[in-house]
């Protein structure tokens, strides 16, 4: 069991950082602050250490609570090679987590096998943290 | 359809970058970098052109080709492109490609066959690797 924690950024506004120290085959809900603007990511760590094989991360832009792991297309996928710890960053504002719809959360999983399909969750504990950009609600 | 227009690798440089101005479903954009890489740097950006679709989805594949067999291999990447926006991932140390880069944008995450059509516009990517 994990639990996802949104905070907000100090010293930079309107950013927000969220981290789950196992992320695992069950979504987990990001709290959002705004319910209709877009989610663009800066950055994202996995850290994938403490496991042999390869993980895949994967982001619903939908409410968390409608996500089926294994079922529901993930909106993006980013993955961490065996026993590594893997950053993504993203100049200028990254690629947008947004369904065009309003949204109060995002769901998010780690498991081990890539795509739509696959519900395994990793053996070992692997730690998430992403950093997201919110506008204020208006 | 998706054409490679340049490849530093003609000019004897030890980096490789490849731009390629549309990639497509079918034929998708396969083993770009004819082989391993490891890829410091990837952009893309997609224009809409028609449609109701507002964004599409760069699946980026460790593998020679996305087809396997009759179906279609898991992407090792999803990445959701909003229309009119660009945007750039960085790898400082890389990201080492064991088989080969290959591309498809379509109009749905996720993978298989759901949803897989070809964009309503243009996607544009960029990759800059290092051959290994």
């Amino acid at each position: 069991m994990s639990v996802s924690v949104t905070t907000p950024s100090p010293g930079a506004p309107n950013f927000y950082y969220a981290s789950d120290t196992a992320l695992g085959g069950i979504v987990s809900a990001v709290g959002l602050v705004s319910s209709t603007s877009p989610v663009p990511l800066w950055a994202l760590e996995i850290d994938n250490t403490l496991n042999a094989v390869p993980v895949y991360v994967k982001l619903w832009a939908t409410f968390a609570a409608g996500v089926v792991v294994g079922t529901s297309p993930p909106t993006m996928q980013f993955s961490a090679p065996a026993s590594k710890k893997q950053t993504y960053s993203f100049a200028g504002r990254g690629p947008n987590l947004t369904a065009g719809l309003a949204l109060t959360d995002f769901g998010w999983a780690c498991v081990l096998e890539p795509g739509t399909s696959g519900l395994t969750a990793p053996t070992a504990p692997v730690a998430v943290r992403i950093l997201f950009q919110q506008d204020p609600p208006p | 359809m998706s054409t490679v227009t340049s490849r530093a690798k003609d000019y004897g440089l030890a980096d490789v970058s490849c731009n390629i101005d549309n990639v497509g479903v079918s034929p998708e954009t396969f083993n770009i970098f004819m082989g391993p890489v490891t890829l410091h740097t990837l952009t893309a950006r997609f224009e809409k052109s028609s449609g109701l679709d507002w964004a599409c989805y760069l699946k980026v594949y460790d593998s020679l080709s996305p087809k396997v067999g009759f179906g279609l291999a898991d992407p090792l990447w999803i990445l959701q492109c909003r229309s009119g926006e660009t945007f750039t991932m960085t790898f400082p140390d890389g990201y080492t490609f064991t088989n080969g880069i290959s591309l498809r944008a379509t109009r749905a995450g996720g993978s298989g066959t759901p949803g897989d059509l070809a964009p309503e516009g243009i996607t544009k990517v960029t990759l800059l690797g290092r051959k290994s």
